[in-house]
């Protein structure tokens, strides 16, 4: 392919001793591909780039061809080159650039770097003086990897989100301020769409994704305060060269879109690209070729050898009030609920008769209020009465330090590198009033109330993706039992801080023997919804809980064998030794419309056991076993059906 | 389709920062007090799927953007008070009552602080509330006018 070049390029190639024979091994370097954020795909799919913006290339075939695209690089690095390359004018990325138009090595300053240092091609540099302003002006010291906690107020979140925080110096040399750094985040941009449109939008890759960056307390007020998570921070071991990298790739990225995929390319894969720049040793998309989920992200960067120099967290606003309530006395914590019932009773008392923590909780409380009201960031501020904090200005005494109070409240905070692998299988054998049964299941993610809850929400469901098959003893013939796509629940405790809702939604196929027509078995659609409350009797070990529940089901065989339940369910968690747990429900469902040979009402009761045996090996065993006694009625007699499964788990 | 999506992009981030500076009187903000602070889990974005945040979705063409304030993602160094009391003003509110608090240390620093004067700032700025913030009314460019008044000698006195 080099025949066709003009006799300056070629003789320019040969100056920098590049032949046709190194071009195609360079082209194939996993560097080389990381830079371009060259993928393999599987299933009708070629290879090519995560990028989906013209300007991220300097050849029309980059995001289809390495080679074209390193050809075209090398020669466009030609400081006698007169290709100038502008930053995107028009569309999302022009936010970024300006109007500048620079040499190419101006435009890809990390590609620059991998050919000069890490290859040793000797291609003269040119000056940049954007990209050195901007270098300048940042000032980078060393770069953190943040992960928000999961967050099951909106789907978005429910995984988590990873980003980089820059740290960063003053003109004065000076350390700046941690909240004065900067974040680097990957996220969509979606427009003015309504939010049925994002759903479908954000899982099929329609939302253009970018590179964002944000000063830092901008990130902190939004998780911190305004969904209340707490922000992990891992400050990764790179020296002032691997920040530079990291740097010179957020410039070349920075002129790009890629378009973003919920499951796979979304923000904690993207952000990673940063991260191999700059240690071309750590190999951290590849193993992401089906699903990213934040946590697995970030336990692949903590993997990594000697990533880590330090690890800071920072906690969610309702957890400092949390933390701080412990610091007040029993009259005190009752004069918080009767002020919070009554904020203008503050008016009623004086400074000197007040403690500090009294009053600071009562502002972290009016402040998440605030923080939650859904107005203009203008009229935020003024939703925390000055007459509460002129009082605060006037009592003496210091303000506890979050961080030194952190863990007080002994609402769980373990770090989310502890948690379980995402994925599950387990192996079960099942009997029924009919039949005995091996089960094999699967689940990609993340985590059940059985499961060991370090690292994830308490009392919480998350599942995506499982799949159940099984082989009858006495049938002799293979069946699918159930496939869930989705089912997520939480149980939230209720408590005077935070009055949730306790609730879970999902539905998927399910193999049953309830509808009258079925002569063994068959498989139903169901969908299902509840809301509730639960209560914790013991922290972290016995919950109970009660919800009213809807349930949609149809069966495809029949058409008209549609039906709608509704009903209460009653339930408990509880934890009587650190590796068994026990999850028993008792739920009731009535049906309408009520055809003539159709149950009417359905009772159930679902006992599962589970014993985690870890340490056995890397992985996290469970010996699970599960009792399931449904009994179903009809309008005429009584039928009850029996269950029994037992078996073995891994997560993986 | 992708042209559609481009200029639903566009037309946003026209009609954001059009907004914005309409929203700003005399010497123009940056913007960021128009920007609704809402939280994930407001029914009517419980559904949203795309990003962590809605809230930072509206900055877009703010923060990251050749505004008046911020260039490549770096907040120029003369917008810096504005473009913090605007997104701050909440937490800075709090930590002033106190008298301390990483938003107060922040500001400090914005300020011209060192490290050893931040003590005697936050002790002042707390002294000094009531002059800061005198009503619930009080926006972030009055925070400004105020701060640059009451606390600007203040990392200087003493001598250092």
């Amino acid at each position: 392919m080099l025949e066709v070049l003009s006799n300056s390029d070629k003789q320019w190639l040969q100056e920098i001793n590049i032949d046709e024979p190194r071009l195609k091994l360079l082209a194939k370097e996993s560097t080389w591909l990381k830079l371009l954020h060259y993928r393999k795909r599987y299933f009708f799919s070629r290879d090519k780039s995560d990028a989906d913006s013209a300007s991220f290339f300097l050849s029309s075939d980059g995001k289809y061809s390495p080679e074209k695209e390193l050809l075209a690089t090398l020669l466009a690095f030609n400081p006698k080159s007169s290709l100038r390359v502008k930053w995107p004018t028009e569309g999302l990325r022009a936010d970024f650039g300006g109007t500048e138009s620079h040499p190419a090595q101006c435009a890809f300053p990390m590609r620059y770097i991998y050919f000069v240092e890490d290859l040793g091609i000797p291609i003269p540099k040119v000056d940049c003086p954007d990209f050195q302003k901007w270098i300048k002006d940042y000032r980078a010291s060393a770069i953190s990897l943040v992960f928000a906690a999961p967050y099951f107020g909106s789907p978005a979140s429910i995984f988590g989100h990873t980003f980089l925080r820059v740290h960063t110096s003053r003109s004065n040399q000076e350390k700046s301020e941690d909240l004065l750094s900067y974040a680097v985040s990957f996220e969509a941009f979606k427009g003015g769409d309504s939010s049925s449109l994002m759903i479908i939008k954000g899982l099929t890759g329609f939302y253009p994704g970018m590179f964002y960056q944000y000063p830092y307390y901008m990130k902190v007020s939004n998780y911190t305060d305004i969904d209340s998570r707490d922000l992990w921070e891992y400050e990764l071991n790179l020296d002032q060269s691997e920040v530079k990298r990291v740097l010179a790739h957020l410039w070349e990225v920075s002129r790009a879109n890629f378009n973003y995929y919920f499951f796979d390319e979304n923000c904690s894969y993207h952000i990673l690209a940063l991260l191999e720049a700059a240690k071309p040793s750590w190999n951290l998309r590849s193993r992401f070729s089906i699903d990213a989920i934040p946590l697995d992200t970030l336990k692949a960067v903590l993997s990594q050898e000697n990533a880590v120099r330090k690890t800071v967290v920072r906690p969610s606003l309702l957890r400092i009030l949390r933390d701080r309530m412990t610091l007040l006395s029993d009259e005190e914590r009752g004069q918080f609920y009767r002020w919070k019932s009554n904020p203008q009773e503050i008016s009623q008392f004086s400074p000197p008769t007040l403690s500090p923590h009294l009053v600071d909780a009562m502002i972290d409380w009016q402040k998440y209020q605030a923080v939650s009201s859904g107005k203009k960031l203008d009229e935020v501020a003024g939703q925390i009465p000055v007459k509460l904090l002129s009082l605060r200005a006037k009592t003496k005494g210091t303000s506890a330090d979050p961080q030194e109070i952190l863990g007080r409240s002994g609402l769980a905070l373990d770090p989310p590198e502890s948690a379980h692998p995402s994925r599950k299988f387990g192996l079960f054998l099942h009997h029924t009033d009919v039949d005995n049964r091996f089960i094999g299941k699967l689940r990609v993610a993340v985590h059940d109330i059985l499961d060991e809850e370090r690292g994830y929400l308490n009392y919480s469901e998350l599942t995506v993706m499982q799949l159940a098959g099984s082989y009858g003893l006495k049938t002799k013939k293979f069946r699918l039992e159930e496939l869930v796509p989705a089912r997520v629940m939480n149980l939230r405790p209720f408590d005077r801080i935070q009055k949730g809702l306790a609730w879970k939604v999902g539905g998927g196929v399910f193999r049953t023997e309830n509808f009258e027509s079925c002569k063994e078995s068959c498989l139903i659609g169901e969908f299902r919804g509840g809301g509730g409350i639960a209560f914790e009797l013991i922290p972290q070990r016995l919950l109970f809980f009660s919800m009213a529940n809807a349930a949609f089901q149809a069966t495809g065989r029949f058409v008209r064998s549609v039906r709608l339940g509704a009903g209460p369910e009653v339930g408990v968690f509880v934890k009587p030794l650190s590796f068994w747990r026990i999850f028993g429900t008792f739920d009731w469902l009535q049906y309408v419309p009520r055809f003539e040979a159709s149950p009417v009402g359905e009772k159930t009761l679902n006992v599962g056991h589970s014993f985690q045996l870890e340490g056995l090996t890397s992985g996290t065993f469970a010996g699970q076993s599960e009792i399931r006694i449904q009994k179903q009625w009809f309008s005429s007699k009584g039928l009850v059906r029996r269950n029994f499964s037992v078996g073995f788990t891994r997560h993986f | 389709m992708r042209i559609k999506g481009i200029l639903v992009a566009v037309f946003s981030l026209f009609v954001l920062s059009t907004a914005s500076f309409a929203a700003s009187t005399g010497d123009a903000g940056c913007g960021l007090g128009s920007v609704i602070f809402q939280k994930n889990s407001k029914l009517s974005q419980s559904l949203a799927l795309t990003t962590n945040s809605t809230f930072l979705n509206q900055l877009f063409g703010i923060t990251s953007g050749t505004s008046n304030c911020a260039a490549k993602g770096l907040v120029k160094n003369d917008a810096e008070l504005k473009y913090y009391a605007e997104a701050n003003l909440p937490s800075l509110k709090v930590d002033v009552a106190r008298g301390s608090g990483e938003s107060l240390v922040a500001l400090a620093q914005i300020m011209g602080c060192s490290k050893d004067r931040v003590a005697h700032f936050s002790a002042t700025a707390q002294s000094r509330f009531e002059s800061l913030f005198p009503n619930d009314q009080i926006t972030a460019a009055d925070f400004v006018t105020q701060a640059e008044h009451e606390l600007s000698g203040v990392c200087q006195s003493n001598g250092a």
